[in-house]
């Protein structure tokens, strides 16, 4: 009996604190959804149905928000990974001070996000930047830049760093996805007279897949939420060209102090990176079988 | 032969390139924290401080209230990391294939599920749970939230760990009248070592990073940490103190360069199981 209970008690303290502090907010969140509750102007929550849902989508603001994500995302991701597989590809060789190397090429997905956004802001300052006066000292640009106030250039500027935080851990999936590929596979195609692109294309892309997909899953759901360089460079400006869901939802609700409006968009985040757990049991449980 | 050659010509190319690419936007910061105003400020720029001066540092450590975000950062880092750890070892075991149960799938599910859950999408009903128990602006509060952020991932690694353990072995000192808690800290835990220093790196740096969370649920000196700190005056082109923040900013990356120089290898074995196994 002491036997077949252990196991409950063991996840018991565990599932108790998701309980709280995740299982429940996402309820109360959808629960606020529903309702009027504007903490400005001291009325209790008042039921309004989908209102709140009606009123997001018909935001310009909400509907920017979800642009700039899905281009964020899309873009970065995709940079992510033809980079951080031509690292791959250069780490998985073998040659002097390669250890040295992965060292360092791993520090900027350990830094906290917060402290990469302030070393990029300080690079890319419009003034003092370091970054600016090289570009004119070289020729590449006559005048220097204001990378984080125009409209046109804050968004892939934040790509940019995210791209430079995030390639570590698609290159680190990556290489292991390369190391796990046996040499034996790669002799047999040199024997049957295939170049080093052939085995590339029919060896090494294919058996990367299965690492690459789950990699790719969750920088997507990581990507989902980007909000720490975004808040650090620009609070979602210029004129809210750089605005996410993320921001989005925060000012609403944390400065604007509407809760019910602002569940609502969080409920739709939620709602996003569910569809992609979704897919990531479904990777997963694909895999055991 | 030239073959040979132009090929390793290209690899310490693309080599150095990679190593500018990360280090001198981290050196370049770091240079900066040793600068004065006026070297800092000069046009045009200079690139080696005059000299060591670290002014810098002593000022806004030791006159600040930074030491008092940097204590936050660590007491929060640490005792979440713990209190993950002691969980997430549980939970591990619970989920391992030590045991069968029905419940397993669903939990195991559950745990998923929730290790996609976003911040973003839980602060408004928290910040309600968080006033109401007298948590907000507290480091315990943001302790206790970034410990179930980090839960989840710990679980999992533990569990695909735990699930390399060979069962002869625990099925022996099974029937040598082992309990199923000494099973777990007699046999198990002793040879999976390297897996909780992996996953005791992998939550530190989660919980050390994070920013969302203690953003909205500090407020003052009593639980700010120390990239809130930074984010609060780090925006704009203008009135910033470039090299102030340089210094916190070095200081806010010492545990996490620390850690990587150490524990490299786990944080990579951590890092890639949680990708490939899940």
């Amino acid at each position: 009996m002491a036997r077949r209970l252990a196991p409950y008690l063991y996840a018991l303290p565990g599932l108790l604190l998701l309980a709280v502090i995740l299982a429940y907010p996402i309820g109360r969140g959808f629960y606020l959804s529903l309702h009027k509750y504007n903490l400005s102007s001291f009325s209790p929550p008042e039921y309004i149905g989908f209102e709140n849902y009606k009123a997001l989508f018909d935001d310009p603001m909400f509907i920017g928000a979800f642009q700039h994500t899905l281009i964020f995302v899309i873009v970065s991701l995709a940079l992510e990974f033809v980079i951080g597989l031509m690292i791959a590809l250069l780490l998985h060789q073998n040659f002097k001070g390669r250890n040295v190397l992965r060292g360092i090429a791993l520090l900027p997905w350990m830094m906290p996000p917060v402290v990469t956004a302030f070393v990029w802001a300080w690079m890319l300052n419009g003034t003092y930047g370091i970054l600016n006066y090289g570009l004119v000292k070289v020729g590449l640009i006559s005048k220097p830049i204001a990378w984080l106030s125009s409209t046109d250039l804050a968004l892939p500027v934040l790509i940019f760093v995210d791209v430079w935080q995030s390639t570590p851990f698609v290159m680190l999936v990556l290489l292991a996805g390369l190391q796990n590929i046996p040499e034996s596979l790669y002799e047999a195609a040199r024997i049957d007279g295939a170049d080093a692109l052939r085995s590339f294309r029919h060896i090494t892309l294919p058996l990367l897949k299965p690492s690459a997909s789950v990699a790719l899953l969750m920088r997507t759901m990581i990507a989902l939420r980007f909000f720490d360089a975004v808040w650090v460079m620009t609070r979602g400006g210029p004129a809210s060209s750089t605005e996410v869901l993320a921001t989005y939802a925060y000012k609403k609700s944390m400065l604007g102090f509407r809760m019910g409006f602002g569940s609502a968009a969080t409920t739709v985040i939620f709602l996003l990176s569910f569809v992609m757990s979704i897919g990531y049991i479904w990777l997963i449980l694909r895999r055991e079988d | 032969m030239a073959r040979l050659k132009l090929r390793s010509v290209l690899i310490y190319g693309a080599a150095v390139l990679l190593a500018l690419y990360t280090l001198v936007p981290i050196v370049w910061v770091l240079l900066t924290s040793l600068k004065t105003e006026q070297e800092t400020l000069a046009f045009p720029p200079r690139i080696l401080p005059s000299g060591l001066n670290f002014d810098n540092y002593t000022k806004t450590i030791l006159e600040g209230d930074y030491r008092y975000y940097a204590q936050n950062s660590l007491f929060i880092g640490v005792g979440g990391t713990l209190l993950v750890m002691v969980l997430a070892i549980a939970s591990g075991y619970a989920y391992s294939k030590f045991f069968r149960y029905r419940a397993k799938n669903p939990l195991m599910i559950f745990i998923i599920i929730a290790r996609m859950v976003p911040e973003i999408a839980i602060i408004i009903p928290l910040y309600f749970l968080m006033q109401s128990y007298g948590l907000y602006d507290t480091r315990i509060g943001v302790l206790l939230m970034m410990a179930a952020m980090a839960f989840p991932l710990a679980t999992w690694l533990l569990k695909t760990f735990f699930d390399d353990v060979p069962v002869s072995i625990a099925e022996a000192a099974t029937i040598d009248g082992c309990s199923s808690i000494g099973v777990l800290l007699r046999i198990i835990l002793p040879i999976s070592w390297p897996a909780i220093a992996s996953t005791i790196t992998i939550t530190f740096l989660t919980i050390w990073n994070s920013f969302l969370i203690p953003l909205v649920f500090t407020k003052s000196a009593e639980s700010k940490t120390l990239p809130v700190a930074i984010s609060e005056v780090a925006y704009g082109e203008y009135g910033v103190n470039w090299g102030g923040l340089s210094a916190i900013a070095m200081v806010t990356i010492i545990p996490v360069f620390v850690i990587g120089l150490f524990a490299q290898q786990y944080l990579t074995a951590g890092l890639t199981a949680g990708a490939e196994k899940g």
